[in-house]
Formats: C-alpha cells, structure tokens, sequence
C-alpha cells in the first residue's frame, strides 16, 4: 500500500513535469509581427548609403533622400568609388587640374552603366559625393571636376539629416 | 498550435533587422552645375545672387554689387544673419531660385554646406511662419576670385 501509494506521488510528478508549460505567447507575437513588419518597410524605403567608420558627414536640412547612384567617397587617407579605393588622399591635394586614377575609375563604372533609350552621350548619370566635413573645398572642387569631365551631369553631396530643433537652438545661440 | 517555428523565425529576423536599420538619415543635396559640354561664361556669376565665402567673413553680392558683408562672430561664420539677408533678397526678387556660391579654396567643406543650408531654406522658426520657406535651392559653386579683383565693383 505504501509503495503503491508512493508509485501514485511519482506518477503525478512525472506527469506534472512532462506538462508543456503554457505561456501566454499571443501578445508577444503580436509585438514581434508588428515590429518585423515595421523594420521591413522601414528598410526598404531608405536608400542604404555605405557607412564609412572614418568619414564624418556634416550635418544639412535637406530631406531630400539618397539615390542609387555612383558613389565617391573622400575620406582623409583614400578617395573611394563605389567602396573602391582609387587613390590616396594626399595625392589628389598635391595634384593639379583634374586626377587621373579617379577620372578612369569613373569611366569604368560609367561602362557598366545600361543606359536607357538614346540617352545624350554627354551625360552618364549622377554621382553622390560623400566627403569628410574637414575636408577642404580646393579638394571637393578638383573631384567634383574631375566628375563633370568624366561626363557626369549631376553632382550631389551626401549630408546627414539633422533635426531642425537642434539647428533652432544652435543657430540662434550668441 | 504549434507556433514554435515562427518564434524562432522571429527571434533571428528582429535583431538582424534591428541592426541593419538605418538610424541615422542620410540625405542629399543637388548641385546645379553646368551641363559638361557648355561653354564656361565669365558673364554669368555677375548676372545671378552670389555669395562670396573667405576666410575673413561672408559677402552677399548681386549684379548692382555688394548687398552686404557679413563679419564673423565668435563662433564662425554668422549662418543665422546669411539667411536673414537671403530672406530680405527673396522679398525683393521672388522669382529667383539660383545662387552661385564662390569659395577660397581653404574653405572646409563643413563650411560650404552649411552656407548651402542658409541660402537654401530658411526654417520655420527663422522666418517665423508657419512652414519652412524656399529661398534658392540651385546652387552652383565656383572659385572665389582674388580679393583685390573684388574690391572695384561695378
């Protein structure tokens, strides 16, 4: 009797135990439904420009957004197209007139381009310039030249948006 | 129900999401240049609104000459009194949209887009109104010329 009683105590233990626990999970989906939804769209809708580690942005109102376009990054140590390293620097601010090693790098990315329809031929498309803030404009200049010789038609500059509350109280401040 | 697959599902998807959203806006900022191919006119900075940025400060010239130099202050170029002018400027030629920026050459390019941002948009609380304001969104960029060429106007 008492061994039986106690096979009995096991048995309802061990069957307590095999119990699936029962969470409450249906809130907890509904958030995590919600939430991939949301970073979905979210990351679809922004146009991903690489983010360089050793590249600061300045700071602009524009709210216009990021397009595909071909990307030139001037960063202190190197100038980058499309994340490729073209040349350093310092060499493009020791050179005069336009660089060469960027100019056929920009040729070879216009190659890869399809144009569509009978596109003008003095036109290859648009290009983003990311550059340091620091940087100066002689340098900004002899790229941006070397993009318009490259037959690049449209130039625009990458810049990080930025709240107008803060230039509120930054612009206003003595 | 089995519903452990879509947790698991779940679980990877939010914090590889979460990590390659994009925080910080990027944004950009048209130039309006010359196509390539035409001909560089010497005429053409002295017909439209251009703002001359040196070193010693900012001046704000017209095809009549200098409007007004703006001086530096204590913390660099004075931005708010640029958009200010702009603002005046607007008032005057509301038909305008473009400006020719011209630049030293030692100018940071932090610099030369902030001048960009005066001379774009003047923001609701500067302007006070209810909206942001429109100023002179094209802007082209050029060499600022040597400071004695400067001095004569026309």
């Amino acid at each position: 009797m008492k061994q039986t009683r106690r096979a009995h105590r096991m048995e309802i233990r061990a069957l307590k135990k095999n119990r699936v626990a029962s969470m409450n999970l249906v809130s907890l989906m509904d958030i995590f439904t919600i939430l991939v939804f949301f970073l979905l769209a979210q990351s679809a809708a922004v146009e991903v420009l690489p983010n360089a580690e050793n590249l600061d942005l300045p700071e602009s109102l524009a709210t216009e957004r990021a397009r595909e376009t071909v990307l030139v990054m001037i960063t202190a140590k190197d100038i980058l197209v499309n994340g490729q390293a073209v040349m350093p620097t310092a060499d493009a601010t020791d050179s005069s007139g336009d660089l060469t090693a960027l100019r056929q790098a920009l040729e070879a990315q216009a190659e890869r381009v399809v144009k569509v329809g009978d596109a003008d031929e003095s036109d290859r498309g648009e290009i983003t310039i990311m550059a340091d803030k620091g940087l100066p404009y002689s340098l900004i200049k002899k790229v941006m030249l070397t993009c318009t010789q490259a037959q690049y038609g449209l130039l625009s500059f990458a810049v990080m948006q930025r709240d107008q509350n803060t230039v509120q109280l930054g612009g206003s401040s003595e | 129900m089995n519903i452990t697959a879509f947790m698991n599902l779940m679980v990877i998807l939010v914090p590889f999401l979460l990590i390659t959203a994009v925080f910080s806006r990027l944004a950009v900022l048209e130039l309006d240049l010359p196509s390539p191919n035409s001909e560089p006119s010497e005429e053409e900075p002295k017909q439209r609104l251009t703002i001359t940025v040196r070193e010693s400060g900012i001046t704000v010239s017209d095809r009549d000459g200098v409007i007004k130099p703006i001086e530096k202050v204590a913390g660099g170029y004075n931005y708010a009194a640029l958009t200010e002018l702009m603002v005046m400027v607007k008032d005057k030629i509301p038909q305008e949209t473009s400006a020719t920026l011209l630049l030293e050459p030692q100018i940071d390019y932090d610099t030369v887009i902030q001048v960009m941002d005066a001379v774009r948009v003047a923001t609701k609380e500067q302007t006070g109104d209810s909206r942001d304001r429109e100023l002179f969104p094209a802007i082209a960029l050029g060499d600022a010329p040597a400071k004695s060429a400067q001095e004569p106007t026309p």
